[in-house]
């Protein structure tokens, strides 16, 4: 069965509910779209342009998960003290072989290093993937080579259970990774309390947002 | 740019090219669409979300569009499709309730209609982001930097996208082939073969009449491209499903490639992959990754073995233990070729401390055993579930009490568990006896994921498409038993990603049981 309810801005769509039993030639897909049509794979116009650059801005609380993960080096590192090095915060989630979000949320994330390129020293950028089993360090590696990511900019992987831990911690677990959402967590140097937003927020905004916090 | 004079500028430069048609313009079109290299080889630029500029590769239409042009969806986040038909089609609202299963016109989530692309409009969306009716394309659609030419040679290739009428589907037949090498495991060959034709018989796809070609190739590898070749011309298929193989799967991996011929998840032990593969599709290319998986686990062992010998008999362990030597790396690692006349004096040698890993068929481990029937104590040995599954060997006490197996596949119990939701049903609907279990639970998640990802399809029969909808499917259900961990992305062409080790556990140790953590490469 593969359905999926969201319910996040107020929109409600389900997916297809799909059964293919090869054998018992049961074979159909039965949708129920209640506001829009059903998000099946082939059936996509461009999606709306209020949704699509609507970003919605809330300061949360999270607390970070003791969980080992790798760097894009190899190195087992704790994560919760990984993000607890004084340095602001600016994190999302990516998947190498993403093609839909992960593409325009990089390339906000390379503006950002652009825009913040003089005082990159104080400041961290964490991607974390949530493919860890195909997003072994080396790929990782070759992801930041790719994209021109500097040192301030690291990637990590490592278990399932661990990359989970973590999405689900900051409120971005869907289930399959095909479900996943851009989001963009955003934190000053130390607390627990997280500027969320949840969208294609722009490289300006998060820069304004960037700088309201760590002064 | 003022869209008459750009008009004007591409009847000009169409007048002024040479009288050959659009055919010539599709080649330099492609590399556009998919690399992002415009025809005088420059990368291709284009401003994207917040005022990033994009460039050459990032650039690339097919990042997001994808090679089928199908576009791409995740999460609440969808890229539209920009193939020929449908760029070139009026779209109408979305109609919930309209019966049947025909191909559905797409429509912004707006709710309206949109005119038909033309040439020049489609250009000035490209340019502008402007659509036919002069709203405003997404945000997230980059605006693109495009001489006339190349805007010429992009829209040439986008008419063509998967426009063109697929082959082995013809008059509501789809024709499937499955593919079975000489060198393959008789037992494994008549299992597959009677499965899928079974199946194929059984009204499997909701209804879509559906014709099985079983290749049977003959001789010597060398001599399989032509046979191949042959047997497309003379019945061309829409995808090969399954299959037998060994390890000699590269002339046909090399001819699905060639011939832009879907070939999914064949059974074999061994497949070569290549940077660009988009056409062969894998639940496991076999012991590549359980070398992979091994190698990590023994570096990572506290203390490391002090050596590690490794046994093969075959192609398929020789390509294994190359991949373990290599990955394993810095470690005193040997590899010793299997003799049958005197099995144990192979691991005469072998001292407590050291680990066996044995890359052996179910004959060879028995004879290895027999020949030491008091294993080895202090010595690790493993073996390769892919070349002899635990369950297929008879082994005295102390091998079955010592022995590990190092494994993608699922052991039996959960083959067993989560095959009552799927596996059982169907094997008793196709009147398919359920020994051989493992090996007909690969079987069915190949017609199961197939299936699947047709249904999604919803009457667009693009290959590329399919490959991309297989990309995108869900393997953590029931119908991927067979193996541990299943997963694939864009790109993505081996499903199986991680494993455990496998031995006997239980009283008298007869019962194959998982052991220690998950195994990943």
């Amino acid at each position: 069965m593969n359905e999926t309810a969201f319910d996040f801005t107020g929109r409600r769509r389900l997916i297809g509910c799909l059964l293919a039993l090869g054998g018992a030639g049961a074979m159909r897909a039965a949708r129920a779209a209640e506001t829009g049509p059903a998000h099946d794979h082939a059936d996509h116009g461009a999606h709306g342009v209020a949704a699509q650059t609507e970003v919605k801005q809330r300061e949360l609380k999270y607390q970070v998960p003791a969980v080992t993960m790798l760097d894009q080096r190899g190195r087992k590192v704790a994560f919760d003290k990984v993000l607890d090095d004084g340095r602001p915060v600016i994190l999302n989630f990516i998947f190498t072989s993403c093609t839909t979000i992960c593409p325009v949320m990089t390339q906000i994330f390379v503006q950002i290093q652009a825009k913040l390129a003089t005082e990159l020293d104080k400041l961290h950028m964490v991607s974390i993937s949530i493919d860890p089993e195909h997003d072994t360090p080396a790929r990782l590696l070759a992801y930041t080579k790719e994209h021109r990511a500097g040192a301030q900019w690291d990637f990590y992987t490592g278990s399932s259970e661990a990359s989970i831990a973590v999405q689900k911690a900051f409120g971005a677990y869907r289930g399959d990774k095909m479900n996943h959402e851009a989001v963009t967590l955003l934190r000053g140097p130390r607390g627990k309390t997280w500027v969320r937003f949840d969208g294609f927020a722009s490289p300006d905004v998060i820069v304004g947002a960037y700088r309201a916090l760590a002064g | 740019m003022h869209p008459a004079a750009s008009l004007l500028g591409l009847l000009i430069l169409a007048a002024c090219l040479p009288a050959r048609g659009a055919e010539d313009r599709v080649e330099p079109g492609r590399r556009i669409y998919e690399q992002g290299i415009t025809l005088g080889g420059e990368p291709l630029r284009a401003s994207g979300v917040g005022d990033s500029s994009l460039s050459g590769a990032m650039a690339a239409c097919t990042a997001c569009h994808r090679r089928s042009g199908m576009g791409s969806r995740e999460g609440r986040s969808a890229v539209s499709p920009v193939t020929g038909p449908i760029l070139y089609a009026k779209t109408v609202p979305y109609q919930p309730n309209r019966p049947g299963r025909a191909a559905q016109q797409f429509v912004p989530l707006r709710q309206d209609s949109r005119a038909a692309y033309d040439d020049a409009s489609l250009v000035r969306a490209i340019r502008n982001g402007i659509d036919p009716d002069g709203r405003q394309l997404d945000a997230l659609m980059p605006r693109y930097e495009l001489g006339n030419a190349d805007a010429a040679a992009l829209v040439a290739y986008l008419r063509g996208l998967s426009a063109a009428p697929v082959q082995g589907l013809e008059q509501g037949v789809l024709h499937l082939a499955t593919i079975v090498t000489p060198d393959a495991d008789a037992a494994r060959s008549a299992v597959v073969i009677e499965a899928l034709t079974t199946w194929a018989r059984s009204g499997a796809l909701g209804g879509i009449p559906l014709d099985l070609q079983v290749w049977k190739l003959e001789g010597p590898p060398t001599g399989w491209t032509e046979q191949l070749r042959g047997l497309y011309r003379s019945r061309p298929v829409y995808a090969v499903l399954s299959g037998a193989g060994r390890a000699q799967w590269a002339p046909v991996r090399d001819f699905c490639e060639q011939a832009g011929l879907p070939c999914l998840f064949p059974i074999v032990d061994l497949a070569p992959s290549e940077p660009g593969d988009f056409y062969t599709m894998y639940l496991s290319r076999g012991v590549p990754l359980e070398a992979r998986m091994l190698a990590r686990h023994l570096g990572e062992l506290e203390p490391r073995p002090a050596r590690v010998l490794q046994l093969v008999a075959d192609e398929a362990g020789e390509a294994a233990a190359r991949l373990l030597t290599d990955e394993l790396g810095g470690a005193a690692i040997e590899t010793r070729i299997w003799r049958a006349e005197s099995p144990s004096s192979a691991i005469a040698d072998l001292q407590p401390g050291d680990a066996l890993v044995g890359w052996l068929r179910p004959a060879q481990v028995q004879a290895l055993a027999e020949a030491r029937p008091q294993g080895v104590p202090g010595a690790r040995i493993v073996l390769s579930a892919q070349l002899a599954p635990p369950q297929k060997t008879v082994l005295p006490l102390a091998w079955r009490r010592d022995a590990r197996w190092v494994s993608a596949h699922s052991d039996p119990a959960r083959v067993h568990g989560k095959g009552v939701l799927g596996l059982a049903p169907w094997a008793s609907h196709m009147k398919l006896p359920l020994e051989q279990e493992a090996l007909l639970s690969e079987i069915y998640a190949a017609t199961y994921f197939f299936g699947d990802a047709l249904a999604r399809m919803r009457g667009h029969w693009g290959r590329e498409f399919l490959l991309e909808t297989l990309e995108a499917a869900h393997y953590t259900r029931p119908a991927g038993s067979a193996f541990f961990s299943l997963s694939l992305a864009a790109g993505q062409r081996e499903a199986a990603k991680a494993g455990h080790l496998l031995g006997f556990g239980g009283p008298d140790f007869r019962e194959v049981v998982v052991f220690g953590p998950r195994l990943t490469p």
